[in-house]
């Protein structure tokens, strides 16, 4: 298995050692761009979950640069761009390597996320299985059948259905 | 396409460009679909907020981890190495020691059995250990300890064997020598050379870096009345 398929997984040794490794690699080369010294490791744990991010939502299974530099290169781009503004958000375009990020920074509800964490955590682990799949990886209800071992389309749409309204319920009580 | 096709679709991102704009301006229409809508895209942003937090947890404790582990590993190194340095410094004075000793005390012993007589023809019956000794004394150790080997195995005398290991030492083969002082069995020991092999041995064993063997040695010829006793006596001080 390669690293990318490895961190896909969320194998929590090679993640690790993918975050231990690049660390310090990371610390001198946005040292050299300016950034502070106090910011670095906040810098590199943020630029470490969009490269984690990615990772899941499969968008670096062709990646042809190394992890190293993909990562590097985020670090890049938010360091830039957190000059131009305070709460600093990573560039989609104009890099050598594309970075591909939502900051989902639509304000949601006062306290919805919140909640969320709590009731979500109260559905089944299969109701909490295939809404992640959808909405946090991406995957397509025809991905979703393959890879979580549903019977076809339309048994892997009735499930995310009653989770939806389980937790739409949940959510309103 | 019923609605929750349509929005699958558009969380899917498989909607084709002209079918999205159809459905944003749906929701325009349908309060129900847009309620429908805002929930998932809510839920959505959620998810990878709550992920990113999960993740972010995680990552500030692998550092915290590192920074409580550490100081205490770069102890921890900074102890094995010195540890490292102490022992090297260690070996490397006592070996020093042992082989400024070696050197100072080993000389091969005289040829005591049979002086050589140059130009004496090889002819004789004992023409093998005439050469090994003559060999000898040149310094040609090599040669001369295959020969004393070859000439061990007509005359069988003790003395023989002993030359033959001065000869492995004087090569350097130190193991050997030890052994080949051990396996003689000095039943007739006319020359008493017997304590020299002790000397020798201890002197090897010195050079080895096998310091007790060579002190034990050492301490038995000390107490005997030999001539290689008062030179055991005075190592034996260098050692202590």
């Amino acid at each position: 298995m390669n690293r990318i398929e490895a961190l896909k997984r969320g194998d929590p040794s090679i993640t690790r050692m993918e975050y231990e490794t690049n660390r310090e690699g990371f610390f001198a080369f946005l040292r050299k761009l300016g950034a502070s010294e106090e910011s670095l490791a906040d810098r590199y744990q943020d630029a470490f979950i969009i490269l984690l991010e990615n990772i899941r939502k499969g968008r670096l299974d062709q990646l042809e640069a190394r992890l190293s530099t993909y990562l590097f290169a985020i670090g890049k781009y938010s360091y830039f761009n957190s000059k131009k503004q305070p709460d600093w958000i990573p560039l989609d375009e104009n890099s050598e390597v594309r970075l591909s990020w939502d900051p989902f920074t639509d304000s949601l509800p006062e306290g919805f996320t919140e909640k969320l964490e709590r009731q979500f955590r109260l559905l089944g682990l299969k109701c909490q299985e295939i809404l992640k799949a959808f909405y946090y990886t991406g995957l397509k209800l025809d991905e979703i059948v393959s890879s979580m071992g549903y019977e076809n389309k339309e048994t892997a749409k009735s499930q995310k259905s009653r989770c939806l309204q389980q937790l739409k319920k949940q959510l309103r009580s | 396409m019923d609605t929750t096709d349509l929005l699958n679709r558009y969380f899917e991102g498989s909607l084709s460009p002209e079918e999205e704009q159809a459905f944003l301006l749906a929701l325009d229409s349908d309060p129900v679909l847009k309620e429908e809508w805002t929930f998932r895209k809510e839920l959505k942003a959620g998810l990878h907020i709550l992920q990113r937090k999960q993740d972010k947890e995680m990552l500030r404790k692998w550092d915290a981890e590192r920074k409580s582990v550490n100081p205490f590993k770069k102890l921890l190194a900074v102890a094995a190495m010195l540890a490292v340095i102490a022992l090297i410094y260690w070996i490397y004075s006592t070996q020093q020691q042992s082989d400024n000793l070696y050197a100072h005390y080993f000389q091969a012993y005289p040829n005591v059995i049979r002086p050589t007589v140059r130009g004496e023809t090889a002819d004789t019956l004992n023409s093998t250990l005439l050469q090994a000794f003559q060999l000898y004394e040149e310094g040609r150790y090599k040669d001369a300890g295959s020969l004393f080997q070859q000439a061990y195995q007509y005359n069988r005398e003790d003395y023989t064997l002993f030359y033959a290991a001065i000869c492995q030492m004087e090569n350097g083969n130190l193991r050997e020598a030890i052994q080949q002082f051990e396996a003689i069995t000095w039943k007739n020991d006319a020359y008493a050379l017997k304590s020299w092999a002790d000397w020798y041995r201890a002197l090897a064993y010195l050079k080895l870096g096998e310091v007790p063997e060579a002190k034990e040695l050492l301490s038995q010829l000390s107490r005997e009345n030999h001539a290689a006793s008062s030179l055991a006596i005075k190592l034996l001080g260098e050692l202590n």
